[in-house]
Formats: structure tokens, sequence, C-alpha cells
């Protein structure tokens, strides 16, 4: 905001000296009117102040416009100077050309008279506007040329720059003591303009931008600096000769002396035009092929950065197919990729259709072209093969010279790039060349996309597994029942990957109590989607069963034949009665019950198979149920393989020792104690090496008719339910 | 973990098929049992062996392979039958009930004794 505040004030102060300028040009019209309307020479007075005038417009002019040109330059850079100095060189010649022909043309039609002064009232004001649009032209060929210059911003040429302001105003001082003097000839002037038309070209060293240029910029600048040559060269010699127009009589009569300042300005551009013609020239003739280069190279950078930029694949496409057809001297392209199966598919197309794409294609010997192409391939003419030349024999072809860029990715091929063109040879060897770099960078390119887009498909998945966690964890129990003469605690460790892993704690209909411990085959989603499944099985049937063993047999019965035959579930089932000491056991192919029972501890394995192996006369026979009469203070632990086979970086398990070992130890007094202590065990047993799969376990003691537990539960419970226990940090 | 640790060797002994695995049958690695079992199957090979002699472990991603066609060979008079396990291999099976399935015998001979009865 600030920096386009400082410009506006700029322009306004620029706006200001051109006020001025008009003004002193007004008056100065006016005084002169005055002096020829009262048909007498000026007195020396009027002369002067005649001239002041003029001067204060020049001045306000020049110092106007080269504000406005400072700073335009400030804002260009030199690396676009090329365009600039065209565009400004245009806009000069112009300018230049229509103030020499409507000032040659007015000075025709109004003055007469062959004197120096003007004849009347009109002819006076004519003479000042032609000689103050000179000295316009003059200013702003100076500050052009200045600008060319300058936009290289070498100390040398900033000191040319102002040798050159200091020898214009030599030269002009020189010329008017000449004048004065009524010297007809004096050499002093014209020599110091050349010796710094001299200088001028010396200074013009750098002309590299020409070469920069497209072919039809440097036509451009050759007819300019053609054109510029001889007007600025006319109007010079007119300036510092014996007058050949009528023209530099007004710029006197505007200025007294002037007319060599302009003829200087007028030289210089000469000399500049001149020094821009020869290189353009020149450079002429290899224009096309530079433009060519310079294309490539700027359709290899876009596409270059299309590739570091894009994660788009179908833009990708649509930009390479668009770029070859600019960079090569096709009519028409397409781009196509195929699938892992082979099937070929059009990814983008310029300039034909698919129906043309079909009709090439039906041609076999096209066909096979295309899909033999193992590098870039060029067919000159079709004409040339005998297979080919059907395609080419019609009035209006769609081809009659092809390229085939295959692209690959690594090492296999997933499409091709094919640009067409209606006449044969129709491409060179160049348009190959590019076209195959092309196919080099697109197939980075295509790697990139397709890997982008992988990572945000797996970034989604991984998501919807996160969602599918979340899920799975709402279908553990959130709240254990409070059991009467029983103590509970429950544990659930997730691994990374979603699994199985199963517990609950089921009230049934007799008021009994179900406990689960189970697992489903294999990890992942399908897993979870089971497990959802198992517990929706358990809800439905816990109103209906009587004991461990049944209730297994009837989730058997239910899912059997409906899941997949390779998934099956390990599932434990223990019944337990309030203020009962009587539990009965049964195991669907799961781990073992822990058992600690009358001061030993057991590994408790009834015979079961795994729920969805066996159909319900096979399963059914095969379980057995166990039923356990506890004393107060024993103990019953439940888990899943996760923690019995959680292994550490010596690939040793867990196991169940650790486990027994705590279960008989005295510290073990109460579920959460148990839970505790196995967790810590595991964690000193696996150290830093990574968990693979959920471990998930269930301690409960029988405590003995009528005690309450629940307080003493409750302080445990949230802590406990998928909570990493707070040992965590000193155990590693 | 291990998935490129595992490896079937193919062998024919007359018309029974077995398969000898190596290294580690978990979730990653059970499709390339499942596929293999499968072409035999597709081929009307229906009676194989798998031998365990080489397997290291076994996850219960692994054991679900031979739910898959087992009723498929029975239906068609063949059997798979499991030879040579480890005992740590075994137990996970056993857990499971898998003996009361199938055949789990000590060596191929065994099976092959099986087969021809």
């Amino acid at each position: 905001m600030s920096s386009e505040l400082v410009n506006d004030k700029i322009r306004n102060n620029f706006t200001l000296f051109y006020l001025a300028a008009f003004i002193a040009l007004a008056l100065k019209i006016i005084l002169d009117a005055i002096f020829v309307l009262a048909d007498r020479a000026p007195a020396s007075f009027g002369l002067i102040s005649s001239s002041i005038l003029a001067i204060s417009f020049v001045s306000g002019i020049l110092i106007g416009r080269f504000g406005q040109v400072s700073t335009s330059i400030d804002r260009h850079r030199a690396g676009n100077a090329g365009s600039l100095i065209l565009d400004g060189g245009g806009r000069i010649l112009t300018i230049t050309l229509v103030g020499l022909l409507g000032g040659i043309l007015l000075m025709l039609i109004f003055s007469q008279s062959s004197s120096q002064d003007p004849s009347g009232m009109f002819e006076s004001v004519i003479m000042n506007l032609v000689g103050a649009a000179f000295h316009y032209i003059a200013i702003e060929t100076i500050l052009f040329i200045y600008f060319a210059l300058y936009i290289r911003r070498h100390e040398k040429t900033k000191k040319f720059c102002k040798i050159l302001a200091v020898g214009i105003l030599v030269i002009y001082i020189l010329d008017l003591l000449g004048k004065l003097a009524q010297e007809a000839n004096n050499p002093l002037a014209g020599i110091s303009a050349f010796v710094l038309c001299i200088m001028l070209l010396l200074t013009i060293g750098r002309t590299k931008w020409i070469a920069l240029l497209t072919k039809q910029e440097k036509k451009k600048l050759v007819w300019q600096s053609a054109l510029g040559f001889f007007i600025f060269t006319f109007f010079s010699v007119d300036c510092f000769t014996d007058h050949i127009t009528q023209l530099p009589k007004s710029i006197d009569f505007f200025l007294y002396g002037s007319s060599s300042i302009v003829g200087v300005a007028m030289m210089f551009s000469a000399v500049y035009s001149a020094r821009l013609f020869f290189p353009a020239l020149v450079a002429l003739p290899t224009a096309s092929a530079v433009d060519r280069r310079n294309s490539e190279v700027s359709s290899l950078t876009h596409l270059n950065r299309i590739i570091a930029e894009t994660i788009d694949f179908d833009m990708l496409i649509e930009n390479l197919t668009q770029r070859s057809l600019e960079v090569s001297r096709a009519t028409s392209a397409w781009c196509e990729l195929y699938s892992p199966t082979g099937e070929r598919s059009i990814a983008s197309l310029k300039y034909i259709n698919k129906e043309q794409i079909d009709w090439l294609y039906s041609f076999a010997a096209f066909e096979s072209l295309v899909s033999k192409s193992t590098g870039t391939n060029l067919i000159e003419s079709f004409e040339e093969y005998e297979e080919l030349a059907p395609l080419a024999s019609y009035q209006k072809p769609i081809a009659r010279s092809l390229i085939v860029v295959p692209l690959y990715e690594g090492l296999s091929k997933i499409g091709a790039l094919i640009v067409l063109n209606t006449q044969s040879f129709g491409f060179e060897n160049d348009d190959m060349n590019v076209l195959s770099s092309f196919g080099d960078n697109i197939s980075v390119a295509l790697k990139n996309a397709r890997l982008i887009r992988e990572s945000i498909s797996h970034e989604r998945i991984q998501h919807e597994i996160q969602v599918a966690r979340q899920i799975q964890n709402k279908l553990l129990p959130q709240k254990i029942p409070v059991i009467s003469g029983y103590d509970i605690a429950p544990y659930s460790l997730p691994a990374t990957e979603v699994g199985g892993d199963y517990y609950d704690v089921i009230t049934l209909q007799d008021g009994k109590i179900a406990i689960f411990m189970g697992d489903v085959s294999g990890k992942g989603v399908p897993a979870a989607f089971y497990m959802a499944e198992l517990k929706g099985v358990v809800l439905a049937l816990a109103q209906e069963v009587r004991g461990a063993r049944d209730f297994l047999c009837k989730i058997n019965a239910t899912m059997f034949g409906n899941i997949e035959k390779q998934t099956y579930i390990t599932l434990s089932c223990v019944v337990i009665e309030p203020d009962s000491p009587k539990i009965s056991l049964a195991r669907a192919g799961h781990m073992p019950f822990l058992v600690k029972q009358h001061g030993g501890v057991s590994v408790v394995t009834p015979r079961g198979l795994g729920i969805g192996l066996a159909k319900s006369e096979v399963f059914d026979t095969l379980l057995e149920e166990y039923f356990l009469d506890l004393s107060v203070g024993d103990a019953c632990f439940l888990f899943t393989d996760g923690l019995s086979e959680r292994q550490n970086s010596q690939d040793k398990d867990f196991g169940y020792e650790p486990i027994l070992d705590i279960l008989r130890s005295p510290s073990a007094e109460s579920a959460q104690m148990i839970i505790k202590e196995v967790m810590k065990a595991v964690e000193y047993h696996a150290g830093s090496f990574p968990q693979h799969d959920d471990m998930t376990c269930l301690a409960f003691i029988y405590r003995g008719k009528g005690v309450d537990n629940s307080k003493r539960n409750l302080d445990h419970f949230e802590e406990s339910l998928m909570i990493k226990p707070e040992y965590d940090s000193q155990t590693s | 973990m291990n998935e490129s640790k595992f490896t079937i060797e193919h062998h024919s002994i007359g018309d029974i098929k077995c398969l000898k695995i190596q290294g580690y049958l978990d979730a990653h690695t059970a499709p390339q049992l499942e596929s293999a079992i499968g072409n035999l199957v597709q081929e009307g090979k229906h009676k194989i062996i798998v031998n365990f002699s080489e397997l290291d472990y076994i996850s219960s991603a692994g054991l679900g392979v031979f739910m898959v066609y087992i009723e498929d060979v029975r239906e068609l008079g063949g059997d798979i039958k499991l030879s040579e396990m480890k005992p740590k291999v075994f137990t996970v099976f056993d857990l499971l009930g898998f003996p009361m399935l199938f055949e789990i015998v000590e060596n191929n001979h065994a099976a092959i004794a099986k087969f021809s009865n």
C-alpha cells in the first residue's frame, strides 16, 4: 500500500512539471504572437524572456519524463531488456515519424517565407508548436537511449550517461556561441557531437539480448532499426546542415540555437539504430532455430515444474499432450495409458477424437507399431511403409507421419504418447529428441503421481482403520457389572493394527454371569467385523443359555457357516454365580484358563474346537465343560495369545509360566493387582520390542459369600479399561 | 515381519502331493499357501500332505488356510494330512482342536500309509 502511495505522489509531481511546461509553452506562444502582431523584431529582453519560457517548457518535460523513465527502470529487470527496448523503440519511431511528416506538412502549408522569422502571427504559433513538438521528440529519443543503456546498470554506463548529458549541454553552448558570433559554419558543435557518437557506439557493447528475441521480434527489430537509421540520419543532417526542410527553422525559432541539440539527439538515435541493425540482421537466419530451442527449454522447464507440483495425474497427462503439440510440429496428439491387464484407455487427446483413434487402431500395422515401440519411434512417412500406406491414402488423412513415445514406470510400459502430422516428413529429428526427453520426464512424474495417490489412499485407509478401532473399542464392555462375592478386573492393550480380541462380562437370564475371552483369527478390519458379529450373537443368546458349554455350543451353531471358511473364533467362557464358589468353564479352541485353586495353580484346558471350524454335531460332541469349586482367595486368569505370545528381541514368547508365578505369589491379592503384576512382567520381558498383537486379559478372584467388592472395584475400573498402567515408564 | 521367510516346496509321491512349508505362516504368507493348495485341488489332486518339519511359526490366519479346502477335498475322496509338526506348532493346532478335525501324523511315510488304507 505504502509503495503505491509513493508512486502516486511521484506521478502527481510529474504531472505538476508537465503542467508548468505547458503553461510556459502557452505563455511563449502568446508572447511571440504579440511580438509578431506588433510587427517588429523582439527586443533583446523579449527574446530572453521568450527563450526562458522555452527552456522552462523543455526542462519541465525533461524532468517529468526523466522521473517517469527512472521509476520504470527501477521496476524492470535487466532480463527482459530486449522486449522493453523493442517496445520503446517502436514508440519513439512512431512519434518521430508522425512529428516529421506532420511538421513538414504544416511548415509547407503555413510558412512561405524563407527567412528565419515568421511572417505572421499564425505562422509564429505553428512554428512554436512544431518547435516544441520536436524538442519533445528529442527528449524522448535521448531518454530512450539513456533507458536502453541504463538498464544494464553498470558503473561505466552511469558514467557515460553523465558525460552524455554534459556533452549535449556543451554542444548547445558551443553552437549557441557560434550562432551568436554569426559564424556561418561552426565546426566545434559538429565535432563534439561526432565524438559523443563514437563514445555511444562503444558504450552499446552488450547486444546479447538480441539473440534472445523471438524470430518475430528480431524481424521487427531489423525493420525498426533500418527505418530508424534513415529517419534519424535524415533529420540530424537536416538540423546540422543548411536545413533541407523548414523544420529546423521552427526549432530555432522556438529556442534559439537548439536545432543542433535536437540534431545531436537524432544523430544518437541514428547511431543507436545502426548499432542494433547489424546484430539483428545477423541473428535473423538462425532465429527460428533459436526460437525452437527456447520453446523446448521453456516447455521442459514448464513440464518439470508441473511434474514437481502436480499431484493430479489427469492434469499431468493433459499438460503433457498439450506441450508435446506445442513443441513439435504435430497437428494432433493423444496420450494413452495401459491398465495392468493391458487394456488401452485414452487419457488425453488434442485435435483428434476417439473414433479417429479407434479407426487408426483398426489397422493391425498401426497397432503393432505402437505396441512394439520400446523407445521413441519416428515414422517419417506412412507412404514408405507398405502396411501403413493405406492410412495415408485418403484425401484428408489423420496422419501421414507420427512419433510414438512409450511411457515407462520403472521397467513396465504404462502408456504411450502419440503425436501425428498430416504431412509426410512432417517431423524432424529434433522433434523426436525433445519428445523423447518429455517421455523420460513424464515417467518420473507418473511415478510421483502414483506414489502420492497411493499415500493419500493409504492415509484414508489409516483413518478408516482408526474409526474401525474406535467402534471396536466401544464393543468391549465400558462398565463391568458388580458381582457380589467376586472381584473382577479386565485389561486390554491394543496393538497398532485393528485386531479381533474380545472380552465381555454378561449377565444371564438366571442372574449368573458369563465371562468371555476370545480372539477372531487373522487381523485387520475383517477380524474386527467378525468380532462385532460375535458380540451381537453373544448378546442375543444371553437370555436363553444355561451354562458355559451351552453358550459356546449355541454361538457355534449360530455362526458356523455364516463366516468365511478360513475364519474361526477362539472363545473361552466362564460362568459364575454371585456369592457362589461354583464356576463352570468351557473352551472353544482358546488359550487355557490359568487357575489358582486350593493353594496350587494349574493350566486348565477343557477340550473344544474353535468356533466356526465344525458343524454342531461335531463341535458339541467334542466340547467339554469343567466345574470347579473355588475357595476364598482362589483366582482365575483368562487371556489371548497376544499376551502369551508376546515376544522379546530374542524371539522368545512370554508364555504362561510368569503368570502362574504371579498367581502363586501372595501379592496377588486383588484382580487388579494380578493384572498389574502380569503387565509389569510382560513389559519387562518384551522391553522395547514392538507389540504386534492386541493383548487382552481378565482376572477374577472369589472373595467369599456376601463380600461386596463394588467399592474397591470402582476405584480401579476406569483406569483398567484400555488405559496403559501408570508403571509403564518405570519398566523398560 | 517375516513375510519373506516363507517358502513352499512341491513333491509328488504317486498321486499324492506333498507341500513342504518352511518359515513363518502368518496373515501375510497364508494366501501363498492357500493358493498353492487351491491349485492342487483345481488340478484334481485331492491327496495332499502338508509337511511342517521346517515351519517355525504359525498364526491364527495360517491355521485358517487348512479349513478352506478340507471339505471339498474330503467330498472328492481325498484328504489333507498334516505331518512332522514341531512341538510348538503342534500346541497351536492342539489348542484349537485341530487333531479332532485333521489327521496329524509323525512323518510323510505315516501319511502315505494312511492314504493307502
